[in-house]
């Protein structure tokens, strides 16, 4: 019987979690193209479909071509929007103009011809139209003057510092201000291969992290150094993709990695997004806008992610589909580019075309609202935001613009209200602060004053109330009830005596369920009264059963692991004791919640340190009284007490592992008999 | 008397032992039958609680579809003498075609006598010659069908056609034309098919009742004709016409990239219970017709029996054959993923029963002026005005109703716990229209949604009417003061998809069953309903709604959601279409008004309006332009809307393409802002607040409101002008001109300018 209450609770506990979880997946688009639009709605974790920012535009490189494009692989898109690719089937170069009229094909002389291509895989062109190509099939880089008269290429570069049996097989290239290449070889995990204008090999560029999880590092800490051997290395992800930016970074797109996904590298080496998590797992290649904006290309989903200069990811589109036959939708991406007139061209080399993505008018007030308030334009930005909410009421975004604009004017409580809107804390508490002091200034003398004269009211008023209460006869339940209390409260700084005082007694359940209630209360409390800026987001998404049961599941568990282990290792405590025990060494969390929630409600976010205090003090004065009382109880030595609290908590892992086994079996075997159910009417 | 102590006495030793018997004398046992007895009244009571109290759907005068199957033809083999010199025998003829019939390779031919141009079934054995394909390939161009079959146990498939070495073939005359039985001995399967003349040219007919299926080998699928009139390559001007959106046109010299080389699509739609997962969504088959213009010479095809679970496929030039192929498939049985267990990958599995449909293609034949989409379209209308499947013509209109939907609101989640926000009172709604009106926009459709209890459109918990917006009585009086205004108000309701989380109904039995027997259900938790469940519940709604002076019901799914029941006792497809139209119909009878969304051709006839009608493609590669057929056989007949104009894509071309096609305005609004709908189920309305709109929908009112005087009138004929301009014509002469280059459109009245 004792184990089932916190099993249910358990079990609430995970469909809570599973709720928490729920799928990221955007909701079906209407009908009207193929592909949806949507954004991450951060605070709800939810993903909210809106109009399009890019529809489909011309697709290119089936018609009006000598020979149709095959299998291309890369791109790239001139200052003056000429189009360059990477014919790969076709052992060659492809340059369209920016309707997507084909001009001319490169490298294409001739096997003999020193300036003739096999496969190659990447394509670059310098600002005095020097054209780099990645000649992959021979193992080369070459470079044509802009009308397409070879000029050289660059083999495998002689350095004693390149490995031994390096493989050199360039895939894709960029050549920064000062001729310097920088090349991203196949499958390699040494990061870019840097070179310099006579050929010579300066070092390895932008190299990943190698990410080591638990089960590597524990077979470092007990392997020996033969076995270690025989384990397959852990290599760092390899980078797929490089683009040069005009600001004169370096964007590297790397695959199968968790972190640094897009990496914007000066020319150090040292990334300005700071080796972040960008969420995406098949990212092929980016592309950055002459404001900055980047573009990133997943080859799995086929959606284009959109972030601004930071690199925040503002929304996403596309789709991918093995039998793609729709415009806009792509099978296997390669390449991404953006011109001048932001129109985002995709490579796709299953298709064997480029497609054209065209901005909406809506995209467009869109991401100039968002470069404006990056930029810190504010008031520029405003017709802008105005224009986009109109169009569109879901975004988070233009309320941040919002609340800056009123900030930066001044209008303090406005701003506030946008804030909140947006889930910003930092912006809320700017504004805050600012009313904050408005208020501190104007009314210091009269709060002062008033709060003087409430606590003398308050001292007289507590002073008559006592004697009152005190000179009255009292039935014995309340005189009980009373103690029990005032023993609480006691316990709160003597917590020997205090729990001393609690052995071989029955607290009444009245007092039990009291202070339970109470810390609920306090918990949701803390949910929804703590100030904005602890808790900046949707609150009426969160799953309050979840939320008691983090409180109270652990807590419970405690008790009977507590009971049962003491029991066997000799501990004097009843259940009963052991019980209320555990729900007096509760009261610190309702004496000390109640502070921080009204103090979070008060402080700036440079302040807010000092709520981080309360909790954090809270945290830990609860952990002693948990403590003192597994040595009161059951009149324990102080090491005799560690020990017991250690099995204690071992204990409780061990239910909570059991009751996950239990579920998972049950679930094992109710599936089983559905599917035994399934078999006998199908087949019946 | 007798002596009152005998009885007593008699009574005192009887007592007991009836006692015994009914009520036992240990108290546990009386705490037994005590509990007995509660147990029993229980289940009586939930039993009287669940009983069916829906009204029967006789009492709404809706009966269930007939089926009958159509009877084989009997009589003698028929074994023609005289054959032609290209090995065609007349098999009848009347006063405008002749029939041919092969009888070594069963093909057929149609002659058209007015114009002398023979339809073939088949490329000539000429005219394959030059052909490089070989084996199947090269003899199912020479076959009428490609028939497709599973043997018992697999999911592969295997394929055949009429030219198999060892196949019995049979002829019967019949009045009208032949019936050929092909008899296969080592699959044990038999088919027959039947090609008969009418006074628009040939139809077809696979009757359901000529397959038999003796053996392991069971029919899959039969393509049928898909090689009639076919085209090869560039040798003739002309396009295949395919059903996407409101039309599609192939060319046949059109340049496409390769992975656009294929279309072939269920007719309205795969079946959502036949758990066939698509990814990218595509627009649905709404009308049952494909077509090929090859010179001066095109048929539009009808599939007018068994098109419920019928495909259209079409495949150009060079991708098979050198032929441009487009025909019929009819699935006979359905593939699908079959969930053996929640961990185990699913199994490919292929259905057991077979799908019992009589199958009939009308191939109307047209010529000269006629033979174009326009001419497809009119020979559609009249197929649809002579099988009584169009409504009456629609009245004249003096000005142009604009389609206002209101969103009312939606439940979120607050705090904890969910409740509804209202986003347009009836009170607000009001205000609105009144200055709207003050504006000029003189005549509307008032389509209200979110106005369910429930607080989303897919519900069953529909009354009260939400207390929110104002309840019943605020409603009453709303649609008081619209019938003073002379507009009427509709009431949006969900018939097929429904919320999970916001129904009282079980979705265990009320919901339809996939085919793996499992309840269907979708991602984004909401499940079908039985359709029957649907149009009985509706009749409770109508009753309520007729009470507050409600106009109509747009039944949201009426026109668009085709699916079967897996369930015992389940639907057909077809029951399903049936069941929607036929509430439909009862809706106009009941309130005077019925709408639906998307229309598909079934629900054309009891409909008044049809919302989010499909006039835009499915940006296809295969297809190279798209025309509005669809709508050229319906305008004048039931009024129609496209995408509401607050969340169009691109703002101006979507509004040039409705009045194009012939549309009238929509727009769906909020009396508050939009984001007040976020984290409703009317997310997705990302832009409607009245008071952004307002000089939009004004502006787009008086432009369209040119196009009133043409309401009742049929569309005869579209053509592209040039690039981005393209004209449509009505009956009446006026002709709509509408430049895409420019922004602009004109009106030119008619008489004057009649060519």
């Amino acid at each position: 019987m004792k184990g089932r209450i916190p099993l249910k609770l358990l079990v609430a506990c995970f469909a809570g979690l599973q709720l928490a979880m729920a799928t990221l997946i955007p909701p079906k688009a209407s009908a009207s193209l193929p592909y949806s639009t949507w954004f991450m709605d951060q605070e709800t974790n939810r993903a909210i479909r809106i109009q399009p920012i890019y529809v489909p535009g011309q697709v290119i490189g089936y018609t009006d071509i000598d020979v149709p494009l095959s299998e291309p692989s890369d791109l790239y898109i001139t200052a003056d929007d000429l189009v360059y690719v990477a014919d790969t089937g076709n052992n060659r170069i492809v340059v369209f103009d920016q309707q997507g009229r084909y001009l001319r094909s490169i490298g294409e002389e001739g096997s003999e011809s020193e300036g003739s291509l096999n496969a190659p895989e990447g394509v670059f062109v310098t600002g005095d139209g020097m054209i780099y190509v990645a000649d992959t099939g021979n193992k080369r880089v070459v470079v044509y003057e802009a009308e397409g008269q070879f000029v050289r290429a660059f083999n495998k570069p002689q350095s004693s510092l390149l490995p031994e049996g390096y493989f050199y097989v360039p895939t894709k290239l960029v050549v920064d201000h000062r001729g310097v290449m920088y090349i991203v070889n196949k499958d390699s995990y040494q990061g870019l291969l840097r070179m310099n204008g006579e050929g010579q090999f300066t070092g390895f560029f932008g190299v990943n992290k190698t990410q080591i999880d638990w089960l590597t590092r524990l077979k470092r800490s007990i392997l020996n150094q033969h076995q270690l051997d025989q384990e397959v290395a852990k290599r760092p992800g390899a980078i797929s993709n490089v683009t040069y930016s005009t600001d004169r970074f370096l964007l590297t797109t790397s695959f199968g990695v968790d972190k640094g996904q897009i990496k914007k590298l000066n020319a150090g080496g040292v990334d300005a997004f700071l080796n972040k998590s960008f969420y995406e797992s098949k990212l092929v290649d980016t592309a950055i806008d002459s404001d900055r904006f980047l573009y990133s290309m997943n080859s799995e989903s086929g959606e284009i992610s959109v972030y601004d200069p930071y690199g925040q990811v503002l929304l996403y589109f596309g789709a991918s589909d093995k039998l793609a036959h729709q415009h806009g939708i792509v099978n296997y991406p390669t390449s991404l580019g953006v011109n001048s007139k932001k129109e985002l061209w995709v490579v796709d080399s299953s298709l064997n075309v480029l497609q054209v993505f065209k901005r909406t008018a809506f995209g467009d007030s869109f991401l100039t609202a968002v470069k404006l308030y990056t930029e810190g334009s504010y008031e520029q930005s405003k017709p802008y935001w105005e224009e986009v909410v109109e169009q569109n009421g879901m975004m988070n975004l233009p309320y941040k613009g919002f609340g800056e604009i009123a900030l930066h004017e001044k209008r303090y409580k406005e701003a506030m209200d946008h804030f909140r809107d947006s889930f910003d804390a930092a912006g809320y508490s700017e504004a805050f602060w600012n009313i904050r002091n408005n208020w501190i200034q104007n009314n210091l003398f009269f709060a002062v004053v008033l709060l003087a004269i409430f606590a003398l009211l308050l001292r007289y008023f507590f002073k008559r109330i006592r004697r009152f209460v005190k000179g009255r006869a009292r039935p014995a339940f309340a005189i009980q009830y009373g103690r029990e209390a005032r023993d609480a409260w006691y316990m709160l700084l003597h917590p020997y005596e205090g729990f001393y005082r609690l052995k071989e007694r029955t607290i009444s359940w009245a007092m039990i369920l009291t202070i339970v209630l109470l810390a609920i209360a306090v918990r949701l409390l803390s949910i929804f009264k703590m100030g904005f800026i602890f808790h900046p987001y949707d609150l009426s998404k969160v799953n309050l059963l979840l939320e008691v049961c983090l409180l109270l599941v652990p807590w419970t568990t405690w008790i009977i692991a507590n009971y049962l282990v003491s029991a066997v290792k000799g501990g004097e405590g009843r259940f009963r004791e052991v019980l209320q025990a555990s729900v007096y060494a509760l009261v610190p969390y309702i004496v000390l919640m109640l502070p921080a929630i009204i103090l979070s409600n008060i402080v700036v976010l440079e302040e807010r340190i000092l709520v981080d205090a309360i909790t954090q003090v809270m945290w830990i004065w609860i952990a002693i009284q948990f403590f003192i009382m597994n040595q009161v109880i059951h009149n324990f030595d102080f090491l005799e007490s560690l020990k017991i609290a250690v099995i204690t908590l071992l204990t409780i892992a061990i239910i909570w592992i059991f009751t996950v086994i239990l579920s998972g079996l049950s679930f094992n075997l109710f599936d089983f008999l559905k599917q035994i159910y399934r078999e006998v009417t199908f087949y019946g | 008397m007798a002596d009152p102590n005998v009885n007593r006495y008699v009574e005192n030793v009887h007592r007991p032992q009836k006692w015994l018997q009914l009520w036992p004398r240990k108290p546990r046992q009386r705490l037994f039958v005590v509990l007995l007895l509660l147990a029993a009244t229980l289940a009586g009571v939930i039993a009287w609680g669940n009983r069916d109290t829906l009204p029967r759907l006789r009492e709404m005068g809706i009966s269930e579809r007939m089926e009958h199957f159509i009877p084989l033809a009997q009589g003698e083999a028929w074994l023609p003498k005289q054959l032609n010199e290209n090995g065609f025998a007349t098999v009848t003829e009347n006063s405008s075609f002749t029939l041919f019939f092969a009888p070594d390779t069963t093909q057929i031919a149609v002659l058209d006598k007015t114009s002398g141009f023979l339809w073939r079934s088949n490329p000539s054995k000429d005219q394959l010659a030059a052909e490089t394909v070989k084996g199947m390939i090269l003899s199912n161009l020479e076959s009428p069908f490609v028939l497709e079959y599973v043997s018992a146990g697999k999911a592969q498939r295997n394929m055949t056609n009429a030219l198999e070495e060892n196949v019995d073939k049979t002829a019967i005359l019949t009045e009208q034309g032949v019936e050929i039985t092909y008899h296969y001995p080592k699959l044990f399967l038999t088919l027959a098919i039947r090609y008969e003349l009418t006074e628009h040219g040939l139809e077809v007919t696979v009757p359901t009742q000529g397959i038999q299926e003796n053996g392991d080998n069971y029919l899959f699928s039969l393509q049928l004709l898909p090689y009639f009139g076919a085209v090869s390559g560039t040798e003739e001007e002309g396009y295949l016409f395919v059903p996407d959106g409101p039309g599609g046109l192939v060319y046949y010299n059109g340049i496409r990239p390769p992975s656009g080389n294929r279309y072939d699509y269920m007719i309205y739609d795969d079946d959502p219970a036949n758990l066939q997962e698509k990814k990218v969504p595509q627009e649905a088959i709404a009308y049952p017709v494909f077509g090929i213009k090859r010179g001066e010479q095109a048929y539009a095809a009808i599939v007018k029996d068994g098109k419920y679970t019928t495909r259209i496929t079409a495949m150009p030039a060079g991708v098979q054959t050198s032929y441009h192929s487009i025909g019929a498939k009819f699935a006979y049985r359905e593939e699908y993923w079959r969930k053996v267990s929640m961990m185990a990958q699913p199994v490919n599995s292929v259905q057991k029963e077979r799908i019992r449909q009589d199958r009939v293609i009308e191939y109307r034949l047209l010529s000269g002026e006629k033979a174009d989409y326009s001419g497809m379209a009119a020979a559609y209308r009249d197929y649809l005005l002579q099988t009584h499947q169009l409504p009456k013509e629609v009245t004249t209109f003096e000005h142009i109703p604009l389609q206002l939907g209101l969103v009312g609101g939606g439940t979120k989640d607050v705090f904890g716990g969910r409740s509804y926000v209202p986003t347009t009172t009836f009170v607000q709604a009001e205000q609105m229209i009144d200055e709207l009106v003050s504006e000029g926009v003189a005549k509307m459709t008032i389509v209200y949604e979110g106005w369910q209890a429930g607080g989303t459109g897919e519900t069953d918990r529909r009354f009260p009417v939400q207390q929110k917006l104002g309840g019943a009585k605020g409603l009453r009086q709303f649609t008081a003061g619209m019938q003073q205004r002379g507009f009427p108000v509709l009431l949006k309701d969900s018939l097929a998809s429904m919320k999970i989380d916001a129904t009282q109904l079980s979705m265990k039995t009320e919901g339809i069953r996939s085919i793996d027997t499992t309840v269907f259900q979708t991602r984004g938790g909401t499940f079908l309903l039985k359709p029957e469940t649907a149009v009985r519940t509706a009749k409770d709604t109508i009753d309520k709604l007729e009470k507050l002076g409600v106009n109509g019901l747009l039944f949201d799914g009426a026109g668009s959601a085709v699916f079967r029941d897996y369930a015992d006792g389940g639907v057909q497809r077809e029951d399903t279409a049936h069941l929607y139209k036929s509430l439909l119909a009862y809706t106009q009878e009941r309130l005077g008004f019925s709408s639906t969304g998307r229309g598909n051709d079934y629900s054309l006839v009891a409909s008044d309006l049809l919302t989010n009608f499909p006039l835009e493609s499915s940006y296809d590669y295969f297809v190279d332009e798209t025309v509005p057929f669809y709508p050229m056989a319906v305008h004048g007949y039931v009024l129609y809307s496209g995408k509401e104009g607050n969340l169009r894509n691109e703002y101006d071309k979507e509004m040039l393409k409705a009045i194009e096609y012939g549309a009238i305005p929509f727009f769906r609004l909020t009396y508050t802002r939009s984001r007040e709908l976020k984290g409703t189920h009317y997310e997705h309305v990302y832009s409607s607040e009245y008071g952004v709109w307002k000089e939009r929908v004004i502006e787009e009112y008086k432009k369209f409101d040119q196009l009133a005087p043409l309401l009742h009138l049929q569309m005869v004929k579209h053509v592209k002008r040039a690039e981005g301009v393209y004209t449509m014509t009505y009956d009446d002469g006026t002709r709509v001109t509408v430049d895409y280059n420019s922004g602009t459109f004109k009106v030119e009245k008619g008489g004057a300018y009649r060519e």
